[in-house]
């Protein structure tokens, strides 16, 4: 991975070591200088060494994320880079006709490759760009081929491949690339390859279970055509994205093609390594726009941007993590924080002697950060070891939601940089963390500290606090207005949230009861962020509308709504307490326990809020992923809208189209008849360039759909928006099938307003002008198209948009095949074919059916209704990764509850003591604890859900307007679940403090002062 | 003083020559060993209380006096020996059950006061009437009539921090008689107090002795205090050097 949020890792490697270093020299000069100090900061650490275990424990959980997050990226860099070279070998550049990306291509038809038919070039070609590249030295091999797929079978064993890579290569097709080499590594020559011989790739050879001296028999426009086995290759022979591949000599292929003497694709392999090579990427490229200009052929730099897609897939997969685990680093911020608050409310004592015998505040800073630096030091080192742990267990769950793509594979891997930068990460962000602890814990009264007694709660009423407060009122009024300017909804929601605390807090100062100060602040902010934005237009109708928000918007929301709520609760907890009493105050026995156990986290307002804080903030976005997830996955159980009403899918290649479906299942179904259908449809996919008429744009490659009238006739896709002239939908679909010139569009192709897009594939085309958020369609809105063979501009006006959950027409520009046949200087056959079977057609037999009756043309066949449920259950095992992933966090809130629990029994002793003495048993000490623990964990647990399940709602009513159908659901079990697995942890955690409570002597605790 | 209801018959005495007696420890014995080093705090202690009595036991630190309230009142358990609490005696029993016996029959008071600090002050009283299972409206009932009685009304819904440290430690007294106990072990129970709360306390705690009949055994250091008693009784490396009835 070279770049992480758009900073180059090794300029942030750097960055992060220049600080580290710097921290360590300071460290070194000040102990140094300071050796008694040093010695009492250290001496802590191994004289405790379950409570240094502990406390490295809770220190590591920010390193874990970073290191989890990057050696995810590391691992999907490293894998797609090894796919690349899986499928590219030597190859840096392919010299071919003009054709857009396979992953838009799938993305938009599900079909096969989509260029241009003009795509075959003579010897001449070759020679012209052999004599660009020869004289440059750039370049040590140049291996012109015809590379197309077909349809094969074994005619012995009856075993068929829908598509197999066919390489037609010339004798020194081996010296220009790499040879083809069978599993123990002897040499097959291509050289001696007979017109009727061909290698097969061992996973062909699989296949289609054939050895050595077998046939296979190719289907292709001119006909079958009959090779023997003449070897088993185990590398070289490239195949592209296809894993089975066969090479036979280039005029063999040529036959097949129908295209003698021509070649569709020149194979270029830079002087250099497999990856170094790609450095000259740009020279050569450069050197063959000469030899290029004027013809339909590009040189495409298919490893750089193999490599490219490695880096950028890997820089989105760690960005969505750290992302998603910032709720989690931010309890982990919480946690480190607290857990030195405890150390110093432990060592108050000595620090008030400390203080008293003369030692500075700066030396007690100094002793805490003597001992902090060897805790971040251990835990950063602890946190990026386990991370990668963490992340090989998430490739793996990624490797098998991913599981389907047979081409690609994921294998685990971390870059040592990225684990020096989770190190430094880790321990820069601990360790600021132990200093501000450690300055707050110097920061204290001599006589108070000595004799233990509780400092005085007057920090907001000091002038200090209402400067702070009256800029926080100022910056929050400049952040509402730069927020409404720039359209930035982050910077705007800030702003008045900023306001909403800084004004009570400013009244705090005149004596408003910080009970009225905290629950107007928290309340404010729940009130601010919670409802829907539909809501806040309706009373404020001057809020803009539309601003522009990214993830971030999710991050704020989620620590406004959770820090509010927590001021609320703690700042209003009689009524609470009040409330638990009631209802649980009559069951026997339980009136003792229930009034201790709920006091004390409630009068202990800071730690009970840290812990809250921790708990809510992870279950609030567990819960809110979860409710998310589930709306809008049961739109997709809605399968005809998703599906367009049809039930199979299939697909050809151009080698050998489909002419005249309907006729061959009239004659020759196997296992399938064309009464089985009630409609077929099909779609020929042109790759064309596009730009929007009216708009500054250049033209991008990309593809049409041309749809035939039994496509138009059946397909019912909805529309967001269309043109005001059509009443329905199905009227929209029936002028393009029967005027020329007319088009739809996907609502991929718009922009959206709130721009609030994480990863995914970057789309060439859009259009601008028109939002997905809009609910009119322009009158004026047209895509001009140009045919890159003929440079031939031609217009067509769009109509339609398509709605959302069009699963199968994303990124999709559609129009009828007669529009096609005009814009375009050559025929484009169908490629795509969609089946809408009658009621009662076994579906699955059908789609086997239609591949064995369309074999020759190769076609594979998909019933659309697995295929959508396999995406979504794909996409619902990835959801699920960052929903385990944000989970992480709970481990914090569980450790702070753990943290509590035994600070508590150390701190309570005395009080222990006494209640045994009164009467209490040992085993109500201990429920008590535990239900002390219970009453934090579960206040987190309802604020979190309450929090998460609201904002939800919220968001999809935001999003139900441009998502028709989609309804707010309450994800029952999941949130059940996380509960129950969030309250049994921590009830485990705090089982031993609790446990140790209950086992105080009595005696000795009362005499322990 | 508001009317309060009388103590119980409280336990019977455990030799049953008289029904006056209501504590006898025979032969007690407490070793604390720290490891290497072993400390006889008791070495043999036989010692008996009457009914209504108030006692003091007194003597230098590490005498010996602590433990051998602790050891009476079923918080530590002595090495040898028995404790009798009317005719139960304590270490027969098993922990929960010596546990309740405490709630039903004992309160304590101590030199820290040891109150909760997240508690208010009734809170803090009607704690041991939750504890001997007494329904929450009627400790809270009973816990008001004692700060009040005491003279803590106005300061009934203050938390302990909020308050000076006499007044904290007549919470501590309303806390240990909220059940009407027979017996109120006092460790130190004007220590932490200046003379004029000193005074006060004593004052208290004799008034209720003498009006309600209760049995007191206090430790403390002060003269003042143990001359306010029925009995002083002087400890010495863990054996009783005197037994004095004084007289009030």
């Amino acid at each position: 991975m070279d770049k992480l949020f758009g900073v180059p890792i090794n300029n942030m490697l750097v960055y992060l070591l220049v600080a580290l270093g710097i921290g360590a020299a300071v460290m070194i000069v000040a102990s140094l200088r300071n050796p008694v100090l040093l010695k009492m900061g250290v001496r802590n650490i191994t004289r405790r060494p379950a409570q240094t275990t502990l406390i490295v424990l809770g220190l590591m959980l920010t390193t874990l994320l970073f290191s989890a997050a990057l050696s995810t990226g590391d691992t999907m860099n490293y894998s797609i880079r090894k796919s690349a070279l899986d499928q590219l070998g030597p190859v840096d550049e392919v010299v071919q006709a003009k054709s857009i990306s396979v992953m838009e291509n799938h993305m938009v038809s599900q079909a096969g490759q989509a260029q241009t038919n003009n795509q075959f070039f003579g010897r001449d070609t070759v020679d012209r760009i052999t004599g660009a590249l020869t004289p440059t030295g750039l370049t040590d091999g140049i291996a012109p081929i015809v590379s197309e797929n077909f349809p094969a079978v074994s005619p012995e064993n009856k075993q068929t491949l829908p598509e197999i890579r066919v390489l037609g290569v010339d004798q020194d097709y081996a010296a220009q690339t790499e040879p083809l080499k069978t599993a123990s590594g002897s040499e097959l020559p291509v050289a001696a390859l007979a017109p009727d011989q061909a290698y097969l790739n061992t996973k062909a050879a699989e296949k289609l279970d054939l050895r050595e001296g077998g046939k296979v028999q190719l289907f292709s426009s001119t006909g079958p055509r009959e090779f023997t086995v003449a070897g088993i290759f185990e590398s070289g022979g490239k195949s592209g994205e296809v894993a089975q591949s066969m090479v036979i000599s280039a005029p063999a292929a040529q036959q097949l093609t129908g295209k003698p003497g021509l070649y569709n694709m020149v194979l270029i392999s830079n002087q250099g390594g497999l990856f170094e090579g790609v450095g000259k990427t740009g020279a050569v490229t450069a050197a063959l726009d000469p030899a290029l200009a004027g013809t339909n052929l590009e040189a495409q730099p298919v490893k750089q941007k193999a490599l490219d897609t490695a880096e950028s897939a890997a820089s989105s997969f760690t960005s969505i993590f750290l992302l998603f685990g910032e709720f989690s680093m931010i309890a982990g911020v919480l946690l480190i924080f607290l857990i030195f608050v405890m150390l110093a409310a432990e060592r108050k004592t000595e620090l008030g002697v400390m203080r008293a015998m003369g030692s500075k505040r700066r030396d007690i800073l100094k002793v805490f950060a003597f001992e902090g630096v060897v805790y971040s030091a251990l835990a950063a080192a602890v946190g990026s070891i386990l991370g990668m742990v963490v992340g090989w267990g998430m490739v793996q769950i990624l490797a098998s939601a991913f599981g389907s793509f047979e081409e690609f594979s994921f294998s685990f891997s971390f870059n040592i940089k990225s684990l020096v930068i989770a190190y430094s990460l880790g321990m820069i962000a601990t360790y600021v963390i132990v200093i501000i602890s450690a300055w707050r814990a110097g920061h204290l009264n001599i006589v108070r500290a000595i004799r233990d007694i509780p400092e005085p709660q007057k920090g907001g009423r000091r002038k200090r606090w209402l400067v702070v407060s009256i800029c926080m009122v100022v910056f929050g009024a400049l952040l509402t207005m730069s927020g409404i300017s720039s359209m930035q909804a982050s910077v705007f929601m800030l702003g008045p949230s900023l306001i909403i605390v800084g004004v009570p807090f400013i009244l705090r100062y005149f004596r408003l009861p910080d009970r009225i100060v905290f629950t107007v602040a928290g309340l404010g902010l729940l009130a601010w962020w919670l409802p829907p934005e539909s809501w806040w237009h309706r009373v404020l109708p001057f809020i803009p509308e539309n601003m522009s928000a990214g993830m971030e918007i999710f991050i704020l929301s989620g620590v406004a709504v959770v820090a509010g709520s927590i001021w609320a609760v703690m700042y209003n907890s009689d009524i609470l307490l009040a409330l638990v009493v009631a209802i649980f105050g009559k069951i026997k026995g339980l009136p003792p326990i229930l009034k201790i156990s709920v006091n004390y986290p409630m009068r202990t307002r800071f730690r009970t809020g840290m812990a809250l804080a921790m708990f809510s903030l992870i279950i609030f976005t567990m819960t809110f992923m979860a409710a998310m997830m589930l709306s809008i996955s049961a739109l997709y159980d809605d399968i005809p809208r998703v599906s367009g009403g049809f039930q199979i899918q299939g697909s050809t290649g151009y080698a050998n189209p489909v002419r005249d479906p309907q006729g061959k299942l009239a004659t020759k179904g196997d296992g399938v008849n064309l009464d089985d259908f009630a409609g077929i449809g099909r779609l020929a996919t042109a790759g064309v360039e596009l730009r929007q008429k009216g708009a500054e744009q250049n033209w991008a490659q990309y593809v049409v759909q041309g749809a035939d009238a039994g496509y138009l006739d059946n397909v019912n896709y909805t529309f967001k928006m269309k043109d005001k002239a059509y009443k329905s939908d199905a009227d929209v679909w029936q002028a393009i099938k029967n005027q020329p010139g007319l088009a739809v569009v996907h609502v991929t192709l718009l922009p959206t307003h709130s721009n609030f897009q994480q990863g995914g594939p970057e789309i060439r085309f859009q259009m601008s002008g028109v939002y997905q958020e809009d609910t009119e369609l322009p009158d004026n809105l047209f895509i001009e198209v140009k045919d890159p063979v003929s440079g031939k501009v031609s217009q067509m006006k769009v109509i339609g948009v398509i709605e959302p959950l069009a699963f199968y027409a994303q990124m999709g520009v559609f129009t009828s095949q007669d529009t096609i046949a005009q814009m375009t200087s050559m025929p484009v056959p169908p490629t795509s074919f969609w089946f809408k079977t009658r009621p009662g057609v076994n579906v699955a037999d059908a789609s086997k059916g239609l591949q064995r009756t369309f074999y020759e043309s190769g076609m594979t066949t998909t019933v659309i209704e697995d295929n959508i449920r396999s995406s979504m259950r794909a996409m619902t095992m990835i959801d699920n990764l960052l929903t385990g992933f944000m989970g992480l966090g709970l481990v914090v809130g569980i450790a702070a509850l753990g943290v509590i629990a035994a600070r508590a029994v150390v701190e309570r002793r005395q009080q222990i003591g006494m209640l045994r003495a009164i009467g209490f048993r040992r085993g109500m000490v201990q429920k008590a604890f535990l239900l002390e623990s219970s009453f934090v964990a579960i206040l987190g647990i309802l604020i979190g859900s309450a929090l998460g399940l609201t904002l939800c709602y919220s968001v999809i009513s935001f999003m139900a307007d441009g998502m028709q159908g989609l309804t707010y659901k309450i994800p029952w079990i999941n949130t059940i679940l996380i509960g129950l697995l969030a309250y049994v942890a921590s009830l485990l955690t705090t089982y031993l403090p609790a446990r140790q409570a209950s086992k105080v002597y009595p005696a000795e605790a009362l005499r322990y002062e | 003083m508001a009317e309060i209801k009388p103590v119980s018959n409280g336990p019977v005495s455990a030799n049953g020559e008289g029904r006056d007696l209501i504590i006898r420890t025979t032969n007690l014995h407490k070793t604390y060993d720290t490891g290497k080093v072993q400390v006889h705090a008791l070495r043999g202690i036989d010692f008996e209380v009457r009914r209504g009595e108030m006692v003091a036991v007194m003597g230098p630190s590490g005498s010996g006096k602590t433990t051998l309230l602790n050891c009476m009142s079923g918080i530590d358990e002595p090495s040898d020996g028995e404790v009798l609490i009317g005719d139960k005696a304590l270490y027969r029993m098993r922990d929960n059950s010596r546990t309740d016996f405490r709630a039903q029959n004992m309160g304590f008071i101590f030199q820290t006061f040891n109150l909760l600090p997240v508690l208010t002050v009734v809170e803090n009283v009607e704690l041991p009437a939750l504890v001997a299972g007494v329904k929450p409206g009627e400790s809270r009932q009973r816990a008001l009539r004692w700060v009040e009685a005491l003279g803590l009304a106005d300061q009934a819904g203050k938390r302990p921090a909020e308050i000076s440290g006499g007044q904290q430690q007549r919470v501590a007294i309303a806390r240990s008689l909220v059940n009407n106990p027979a017996i109120i072990w006092c460790d130190e129970p004007t220590g932490n107090l200046d003379s004029e709360n000193q005074n006060q306390v004593m004052d208290l705690l004799c008034n209720l002795n003498r009006d309600r009949g209760q049995t007191f055994v206090l430790v403390t250091h002060s003269e003042e205090v143990g001359e306010r008693a029925d009995r002083i009784v002087r400890m010495r490396d863990g054996i009783i050097e005197h037994d004095i009835s004084i007289g009030r």
